[in-house]
């Protein structure tokens, strides 16, 4: 059986691998509901993941612009991790920030 | 004389002596749910001996594998909290680890009822249900008893103060 908080690990990590991510974040909480996007396991917590019934959200910063190459990267990578052991919940990322250093990365 | 079961297919008896089938009872409800346990322990039977496994038991591992999960703030029901924080102030006190933990043990199977208050701003699904993943695998992975149902009721929600975040919770 597939634990939770491994196939949260896996996401966090996919989702750290993708260019122009510069970290996971517990999001914003007027976007996500109120909730902190985090998977809570025995012993601590998987930040920037959050496996819901109804979908998978992820939270993230970006160091570069545009922003929407990078979020669907991200998504892709996420539906890949999920796919591999057979879950396909809808996923949403989140933007929760843009780090001042994306402005000097701007590529075309 | 109540005769309540909450679990299902548990069997629930207050007497050791659990050949004599027939009336099993949870028993005096609101004082058992404070001081968080039944009283009888349960006799797993083996071909070469019986086990017995007392409810204090599956109760504080139930409490601590419940305590383990970030987004459980502390345990117990309101009247249960006070009385804890009270023990709390003694220079070695702590809170029970049974504190917020009822169980029903039956002879192969348990029912966890749980009182929970958790952080603001975590989803009191999501901590329900890895309270509930946690508690299940521990206390079948420990005791060998199957947890039937695990019920938990969310009594409050804690927000942060500018004081809590400077001085260490003690829990």
């Amino acid at each position: 059986m597939v634990r939770v908080e491994d196939v949260a690990s896996a996401i966090a990590d996919a989702a750290l691998g993708v260019p122009g991510v510069a970290g996971l974040s517990p999001g914003p909480r007027s976007v996500t509901g109120g909730v902190e996007v985090s998977t809570p396991y025995p012993g601590g917590k998987v930040v920037g993941v959050r496996m819901a019934a109804d979908g998978v959200t992820v939270g993230i910063t970006v160091d570069r612009v545009p922003l929407p190459p990078v979020a669907d990267q991200v998504a892709a990578a996420v539906r890949r991790v999920l796919s591999a052991v057979g879950d396909d919940r809808p996923v949403t990322v989140v933007i929760d920030d843009v780090l001042p250093e994306a402005l000097n990365r701007r590529v075309a | 004389m109540t005769s309540s079961s909450v679990g299902q297919g548990t069997t629930q008896s207050n007497r050791a002596d659990t050949s004599r089938s027939g009336e099993q009872q949870r028993g005096g409800g609101i004082a058992q749910k404070m001081s968080g346990t039944t009283s009888a322990p349960v006799a797993l039977e083996t071909g070469q001996g019986s086990t017995r496994i007392a409810p204090e038991v599956v109760a504080k591992i139930a409490g601590l594998a419940a305590r383990d999960i970030p987004g459980v703030h502390s345990m117990g029901s309101g009247v249960a909290r006070r009385i804890g924080q009270i023990r709390e102030l003694f220079p070695g006190g702590s809170q029970a680890a049974t504190q917020g933990v009822s169980v029903d043990v039956g002879e192969r199977q348990a029912a966890i009822d749980l009182n929970l208050v958790t952080e603001y701003g975590q989803s009191i699904v999501d901590i329900t249900e890895a309270v509930r993943r946690s508690v299940t695998g521990q206390v079948e992975g420990m005791t060998g008893l199957k947890v039937t149902e695990v019920n938990i009721q969310v009594d409050d929600i804690h927000v942060e103060s500018p004081q809590d975040s400077q001085q260490s919770r003690a829990q």
